[in-house]
């Protein structure tokens, strides 16, 4: 795979868990929303339920007080009434299933008791038959009622009175449904409903959906309000991820985050690519600026070395060619002067002058064609030469283990020069450095440039930490041919004092003396005459 | 032409040799040194001359040479021959002192006629040394009525203005005339001029 795919693999990777996360994001929040509210409607729902089962349950007490106040009349005689106002009592609440009137009887050795049926309603109800039972109501306090699980009913509870302290004492039993405590047409079906007695549960009613296990439904439970019927009523609310998140909604924000996503992420890789681009484009054009300035200093450099070659050439050739013609014109005049009249010798004579003249006219025009390139000085920052120079054989010197170090004065004055030469000069100087340095064989070469402020002089350093150079060549190597290389021309030092000259400026050579040598360039600073 | 010391300095033999033969056929007197430090060696401040100095010469450049004679009290003409041709450089760095450069090969009348320049300079120089040394010899009072001479007045008229007798002006005129190995009124201005140059 290549790099670019990998990259644009990770790329998407990335987009796709964002997105991911957006979206479970929204799921979470929309879905902690939802369950809010599903509690918020089982409280309601509980409240209202809470409110109607205590009603209800208050409405038992009522009616037994008055079953009880009617026992009390009847007693040794008349059981009509009750049976009467039973019935009616139990044709308007069909939740009391059965009424029982009991005698219970306290058997003291065997610490029990017996209840004895006296009458029910509807007669042939089934008694409940439970000496547990029996036992508990006797130890009730006359009056006062209480609610029992019978284990021999399937559903339901009783609500039971002690009439009367005595022994046997009457006792009055109500057998209440409580299925019809509730309407249950009214319960909405995502409730799931229990109502518990003593910690028994008395009536059940599940949810119609399914809830997911693993989430925690809202619950309602709330004790209703009753002495005589402390019934527990829990509501629970089961609740599945369906009902908290709306799928449809969720695909619709899931859609439209991905595409938001999607369109984000382009328009970041465009501006990515964009700035990729920009600065691939940048570093291009600085490429070719160096380039540029590579190929004008390498051009510099042959037109210059070209012009030190025929100036060291014309210097060197007018030595003899002086000589020569003054010479043959010492000649002329000597055999002016002697009289002898021979005019071959005259002619030979003159001959020799007028050639001699004519090499030199030659040479002195291939000078004048030398020294006629205008220098084309213009205002120039010496810091930025020679940090120009240095940016530009940097890579070079690396490749050679040499170190480039820059000691650059601020707030040197501009001085007036051609800087592509100056640039030459400070080239050729740190070429020697590095030439002196490699040959010397020296392990950490390293070549030190400084600028400084001398007077109203300009003052640049360039040393090294080579071997320096031979006491006795000193004075010679700025001339033109002198040359301690093997393949050189003798022709950079050389041209270095010229162009150096050439804006009134001056260089020197000298040994350092902790070793290596320093070429010192002073240069007029300012915008002085530069000629 | 009257004979003029000549001092070549120049390190290459061929170029000393050819030049001073050259230049003796004119009646030049000729004193080679193959360099500066040589020349400096042995310059007599006595025997003035002018200077023929190539430049580019190692060890004391041209520069040096002629601040050096500068230091001694020496001001004699210096021609300057480089042969590079860059005769700008060589200009600006000489900025006065120097009466000529010339590049090589030289040509024998250019040669000629900066000698000749240089010579009248020399000797204008040397005339107005001598001139002032004469006028120097004079006492205050001397000087005064020698200026009034010179302005063209008599005896009569600067015993006037001096307010002292005329006798005393001729006697004042006579140690002029001793002074200045002259009587004449002529040779009094040429001296003035020339000390004044």
């Amino acid at each position: 795979m290549t790099r670019d795919a990998h990259s644009r693999l990770e790329w998407i990777a990335g987009i796709l868990a964002v997105w991911i996360l957006c979206v479970a994001c929204y799921a979470a929040i929309s879905a902690n929303i939802a369950l809010k509210r599903s509690e918020a409607e089982l409280n309601e729902a509980g409240f209202l339920l809470h409110r109607m089962i205590s009603q209800r349950v208050a409405q038992h007490d009522a009616h037994l007080t008055t079953l009880v106040s009617l026992v009390l009349a009847a007693e040794g005689g008349q059981s009509q009434p009750l049976i009467q106002v039973g019935e009616s009592i139990m044709r308007f609440y069909p939740r009391i299933t059965a009424i029982h009137e009991l005698e219970i009887t306290w058997r003291e050795p065997s610490a029990s008791a017996d209840a004895r049926r006296i009458l029910s309603i509807p007669a042939d109800a089934r008694v409940p038959d439970d000496r547990l039972l029996a036992a508990a109501v006797f130890m009730q306090k006359a009056g006062e009622g209480k609610s029992h699980v019978d284990a021999s009913f399937d559903t339901g509870y009783l609500l039971t009175k002690k009439v009367r302290d005595s022994n046997p004492a009457p006792a009055l039993v109500l057998q209440i449904d409580p299925w019809r405590l509730i309407d249950m047409e009214e319960l909405p079906n995502w409730i799931s409903l229990q109502l518990q007695l003593d910690g028994k549960v008395v009536m059940q009613r599940p949810a119609a959906p399914q809830g997911s296990g693993w989430l925690t439904p809202p619950r309602f439970s709330r004790m209703i309000d009753s002495q005589s019927q402390p019934l527990l009523l829990n509501l629970e609310r089961p609740v599945s991820l369906a009902d908290l998140v709306d799928g449809a909604m969720l695909a619709a924000v899931a859609a439209a985050s991905l595409v938001g996503l999607g369109l984000f992420a382009y328009s970041l890789r465009n501006r990515r690519e964009a700035r990729l681009s920009q600065g691939a484009a940048e570093r291009a054009e600085q490429r070719s600026i160096l380039l540029a300035r590579e190929a004008r200093l390498a051009h510099a450099a042959r037109v210059n070395s070209l012009g030190e070659l025929a100036s060291g050439i014309a210097h060197e050739l007018a030595q003899p060619l002086t000589a020569l013609m003054s010479q043959s014109r010492a000649a002329e005049r000597l055999l002016e002067q002697s009289g002898i009249d021979n005019a071959l010798l005259k002619k030979t004579m003159a001959a020799n002058v007028r050639e001699a003249r004519r090499a030199g006219d030659m040479l002195k025009r291939m000078r004048d064609y030398i020294s006629n390139r205008p220098p084309k000085p213009v205002a120039v920052v010496i810091n930025k030469v020679v940090s120009d120079t240095a940016d530009l054989m940097r890579a070079d010197l690396e490749q050679r283990g040499i170190t480039l170090d820059l000691s650059l004065s601020g707030n040197l004055p501009m001085l007036m020069a051609d800087p592509v030469e100056l640039e030459q000069v400070f080239n050729n100087l740190i070429r020697n450095a590095a030439d002196s340095l490699g040959e010397a064989g020296i392990a950490e070469g390293r070549i030190t440039i400084a600028t400084m402020l001398e007077g109203s002089r300009i003052r640049i350093d360039i040393g090294d930490n080579g071997p320096g150079i031979e006491e006795a060549l000193l004075p010679r190597v700025f001339e033109t041919f002198f040359t301690t290389k093997p393949d050189g021309m003798g022709l950079g030092l050389a041209l270095c004092s010229t162009l150096i000259e050439r804006v009134g400026g001056q260089i020197e050579a000298r040994n350092e003396a902790d070793g290596g040598a320093r070429f010192t360039v002073r240069l007029v600073a300012g915008p002085g005459e530069t000629g | 032409m009257s004979a003029v010391h000549i001092y070549l300095v120049d390190d290459d033999e061929a170029v000393r040799e050819a030049l001073s033969l050259l230049l003796a056929t004119y009646g030049m007197e000729v004193e080679t040194f193959a360099d500066p430090t040589t020349f400096l060696a042995h310059v007599d401040a006595r025997q003035a001359g002018i200077l023929l100095i190539d430049l580019r010469m190692p060890l004391v450049s041209g520069l040096q040479v002629q601040q050096k004679l500068t230091e001694r009290g020496i001001d004699w003409p210096i021609i300057m021959i480089t042969g590079h041709g860059d005769v700008n450089a060589c200009r600006r760095a000489f900025k006065a002192g120097v009466s000529d450069f010339l590049s090589k090969p030289i040509d024998e009348d250019v040669l000629l006629d900066a000698i000749h320049s240089a010579k009248a300079l020399l000797e204008a120089r040397l005339e107005r040394r001598e001139a002032a040394d004469l006028l120097a010899s004079l006492t205050g009072r001397e000087r005064e009525v020698l200026d009034l001479v010179c302005q063209g007045f008599s005896s009569k008229d600067i015993a006037g203005a001096l307010d002292i007798s005329a006798r005393t002006i001729d006697a004042h005129r006579a140690n002029i005339a001793e002074k200045l190995k002259t009587s004449s009124v002529a040779e009094f201005v040429r001296l003035t001029v020339a000390a004044s140059r």
